[in-house]
């Protein structure tokens, strides 16, 4: 809980800590179009290292890019494994028959018991129990004397593959990018920045200014509402729920009694904030005089440069390729 | 004419008659504590003076000027609010941030605004802390910066509701100190505390009770009388204890009451 | 039935992947004596993170917390046998404020939370709940009301009940009297006394308020700058030098003493006088 790098500030010093906010925003937006345009694998795979090229000039250490990726991990693999199993088009790669006959499917049942069994006792993964269950229901399937009750085959197709690597890497740039983003910018400037990329927003009636305040005052408080979070996990605990175990009965009470006091707490601390801005003369809508000036230098016409022709090229690559 | 004036105002959340028919002034460089069971409507009557919450009936005056609607954001402006929890009214990513969401509001110009920043902040020692972020700070380095933002906005009026109740007393001698200073700047203070030895320290001691005005007094009026402390649930002091008692056996001279006073101000 | 620390010791790792020491080569025992005991310490010392490792909710960076036999440390929490329920059976921590806990429809579901979370039935787990709420001073009329209609100290109250209800050997709370007017104040660390009289519980409470560990406590812990650096009587304490270092203050009762002394210019010393033996005193003494 504590770990999650995302929408996280550390101080430092390279040309990216110097940037202006708004390019910094608005390149982001270029590159991930960018990377939306892209349709050659060998492109992506460049546009990787480009990203990655950009970590140790902008001197941000690797480690914390990664923790940021951590806790998107699951979904990483889930739409990899996803695209893999069910895009069908281009040649066919490989296919692994599957039969299910009664030793397998027995063995399977035993094996998820056996599982449920033991993930008390020892921390099993889940995915090292799928890896496991697949190895036998593969395995098992060339045992030709049980007659098998039902026949597929797990195939990959080349489309498939170069999808799911596509979608991954895409998926990788973004959220490289948008911590890169976060670590550099303090959230004071980010905001300042968004709320002047915005601006031409005004014509169409939108409140900018007020859109950047919330954001700002959420990313204030992310960190403070974590702690609170953990601190009722805490408290709960205490009260004799243990959250590695429990039925499902339980577990649905269990995140009750989170969900609840995080609410009610959340909603008080708003309240209070509320409070506290309106007795400091805040008013939504009225203008304000700003401490934080933005100021545009020499390597922010650079960057901004790089980027629209990041997305120039890209462009062109794709019209070439096809 | 007094610098704030409330006229039989009531005030009712939903479920609860939180302040009926209350009547109060304050003077111009008074400092008036108010005190009070829990529930019995100070912080209420501060949102109520501050506009954040608008009476049902009754009238408030502000230098003479009523509170409404239009008035609101005018009023608001000669007067500065410091909450319980530190960590509810701290708005900017950084100390200078903070300070400076005031002054933002009041479309200071940018020179005059890096000038209050350096000034109050000094004034609250809380110059080298300028570019801390607020979880490196204590409860009563956070207090600190509430006080200098509101400061920050010139107001001439400061409200504390229960501003030391969450600190530890090194906090709370900080923002203590901080409230003299104020006074001794001829600054209004309205102090709402549940610590009398908080109240003590004030010109005029405001009771309140049910959304009512209990009792009204100078300290050594009200901090010695039995008969409204159980009322308002409040417990006597020891040396105030002690004075009483000597009252009572008949041994208290003025030389006594004087020293103990002066004792009990140093709590 | 005891809590043993050994050197204990914890890091918080901080968002920014940075360490921070926030308690430091602990050594303590508690729990054997029976005794109402303060832990006092400025803001930030550690004490909240030292009574959260009483009761397995932290399990120290190095070092061994020992609770009821039962050894905690980086070792045994990784076996699969290690449970922690039973723990913080015996363990109770109250948090400083009830909004992180209450979370039921009514008082008495809340309450009778901990008891099921320990296994029991539905019928045992309620009749423990309203033993609860009696010892706390609430009564039927409370049972089905909202636990958030209820007034700050009437919440605490619950909570207390809530931890209560699961019959700990040893009973700790954060800041419990923080917020709450002076009769709250009173009313609750009254409570914790005649409780603590009745079924000889153990009971560790944390507090700025150096009033209510003269008035209450028989032992007292202070916490500076992540380290143990005080553990024994108050009355010592109160004599010591290092106070000023420490951040703490002394109690009104035991500054008032010393006042009246000086005045009277009296040589002995008047510490364990209430208002009354003062009284008196002056009485004989009282010529300025
Ligand atoms: N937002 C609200 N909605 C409904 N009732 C409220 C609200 N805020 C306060 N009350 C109720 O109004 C009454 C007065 O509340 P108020 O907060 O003014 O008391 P207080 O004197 O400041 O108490 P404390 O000493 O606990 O801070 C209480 O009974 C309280 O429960
Ligand atoms: N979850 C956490 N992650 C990182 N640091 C923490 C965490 N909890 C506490 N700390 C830090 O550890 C130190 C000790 O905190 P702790 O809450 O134990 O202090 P305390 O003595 O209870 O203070 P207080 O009187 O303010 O409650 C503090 O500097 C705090 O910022
Ligand atoms: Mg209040
Ligand atoms: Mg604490």
């Amino acid at each position: 809980m504590k770990n999650i790098v995302i929408g996280r500030y550390i101080p430092g010093n390279s040309f990216l800590y110097r940037l202006d906010p708004r390019v910094k925003l608005i390149a982001l937006v270029l590159l991930f179009a960018a990377t939306f345009i892209i349709s050659d694998i060998w492109v992506m795979v460049g546009a990787l290292g480009f990203v990655i090229a950009l970590l140790p000039i902008g001197k941000i250490s690797l480690k914390r890019v990664f923790q940021g990726l951590k806790p998107l991990l699951f979904l990483l693999i889930f739409t990899f494994v996803f695209q893999i199993l069910f895009n069908t088009q281009g040649r066919l790669l490989i296919a692994i028959p599957l039969q299910f006959n009664i030793v397998n499917t027995l063995l399977a049942f035993a094996l998820f018991g056996s599982w449920l069994f033991l993930k008390r006792k020892i921390k099993f993964t889940f995915l090292s129990f799928l890896l496991v269950l697949g190895l036998i229901v593969y395995g098992f399937s060339e045992l030709t004397m049980f007659v098998p009750y039902n026949t597929s085959t797990l195939a990959v197709y080349e489309t498939g593959l170069t999808m799911a690597l596509f979608i991954l890497l895409r998926l990788i740039i973004i959220v490289t990018l948008s911590t890169v983003l976060t670590i550099s910018t303090k959230p004071t400037d980010l905001n300042l920045g968004l709320e002047r990329v915005l601006k031409p927003l005004k014509l169409v009636r939108v409140n900018t200014e007020e859109i950047a305040m919330i954001i700002g005052i959420a990313l204030r408080y992310i960190p403070t509402l974590l702690d609170e979070a953990n601190k009722i996990m805490l408290a709960q605990a205490s009260r004799g729920v243990d959250f590695q175990e429990g039925k499902f009965k339980d577990k649905v009470v269990q995140i009750i009694s989170l969900l609840v006091p995080m609410f009610i707490i959340s909603f008080q601390r708003s309240d209070e904030l509320a409070n506290a801005m309106e007795a400091r003369c805040f008013v939504p809508g009225k203008p304000r005089t700003r401490l934080n000036q933005l100021t545009w230098k020499p390597i922010d016409s650079l960057v901004l440069g790089i980027s629209i022709m990041s997305v120039i090229t890209s462009i062109t690559l794709r019209i070439l390729g096809s | 004419m007094p610098f704030i004036e409330l006229k039989n105002v009531s005030f009712k959340y939903p479920s609860k008659q939180a302040i009926e028919q209350l009547s109060l002034s304050i003077e111009k460089g008074e400092w008036v504590a108010v005190v009070g069971p829990n529930g019995s409507g100070k912080s209420t009557l501060a949102k109520l003076i501050i506009g954040l919450l608008t009476p049902q009936s009754g009238e408030i005056f502000v230098e003479g000027e009523k509170l409404t609607p239009e008035s609101v954001n005018e009023v608001r402006q000669k007067i500065g609010i410091i909450f319980q929890n530190p960590d509810n009214q701290f708005v900017g990513v950084t100390v200078r941030d903070d300070i400076a969401f005031g002054l933002e509001n009041l479309q200071v110009p940018y020179q005059e605004m890096l000038t209050r920043i350096d000034t109050y902040a000094a004034q609250m020692k809380m110059t080298e802390f300028l570019d801390k972020e607020p979880s490196n700070l204590s409860g009563g380095q956070k207090q600190r910066v509430a006080i200098a933002g509101a400061l920050a906005m010139q107001p001439e009026v400061m409200i504390f509701d229960e501003a030391t109740s969450m600190l530890d007393p090194k906090g709370r001698l900080e923002t203590l100190q901080a409230m003299r200073e104020l006074r001794a700047q001829k600054t209004t203070l309205l102090t709402i505390t549940h610590d009398l030895k908080e109240a003590l320290q004030a010109d005029r001691v405001v009771v309140l009770n049910e959304g009512q005005v209990l009792a009204t007094g100078t300290p050594r009026e009200i901090l010695t009388n039995i008969d409204i402390l159980t009322e308002a649930k409040l417990a006597l002091i020891e040396p105030l204890e002690l004075l009483n008692k000597m009252e009572e056996a008949g041994i208290s001279s003025q030389e006594w009451e004087a020293k103990l006073w002066q004792f009990a101000l140093t709590l | 039935m005891a809590i043993r620390l050994d050197a204990v010791s914890h890091r918080y790792t901080s968002m920014d992947g940075s360490f921070f020491q926030a308690i430091t080569d602990i050594h303590l025992e508690l729990g054997q004596q029976k005794e109402m005991i303060a832990l006092v310490g400025e803001t930030g010392s550690g004490k909240s993170t030292l009574v959260q490792h009483f009761n397995a909710l932290l399990t120290p960076s190095s070092g061994t917390v020992e609770v009821m036999g039962i050894k905690i440390n980086q070792e045994t929490v990784k076996a699969k046998s290690f449970k922690k329920t039973p723990i913080r059976q015996h363990v109770g921590l109250v948090f400083q404020f009830p909004e992180y806990q209450l979370f039921e429809e009514t008082v008495l579901k809340d309450v009778s939370f901990g008891p099921k979370n320990l296994g029991l039935k539905e019928n045992e787990a309620i009749l423990k709940a309203k033993e609860a709420l009696f010892q706390v001073g609430l009564n039927e009329t409370y049972f089905e009301r909202s636990p958030f209609q209820l007034s700050g100290g009437e919440k605490k109250r619950v909570s207390i009940a809530g931890i209560l209800a699961m019959e700990p050997d040893i009973l700790i709370l954060d800041e419990p009297t923080s917020g709450l007017d002076p009769a709250g104040q009173k009313a609750l660390m009254d409570l914790f006394l005649s409780i603590h009289q009745k079924t000889k519980t153990t009971m560790v409470f944390i507090t700025h308020d150096m009033n209510v560990v003269y008035r209450y406590a028989k032992r007292i812990l202070v916490m500076h700058q992540s380290k143990l650096v005080y553990d024994g009587t108050p009355q010592e304490l109160y004599q010591m030098p290092e106070l000023r270092t420490w951040n703490l203050d002394l109690p009104d009762s035991l500054k008032l003493q010393t006042f009246i002394a000086q005045t009277l210019q009296l040589k002995e010393s008047l510490l364990e006088s209430s208002v009354d033996d003062l009284i008196t005193l002056i009485k004989e003494e009282g010529r300025l």
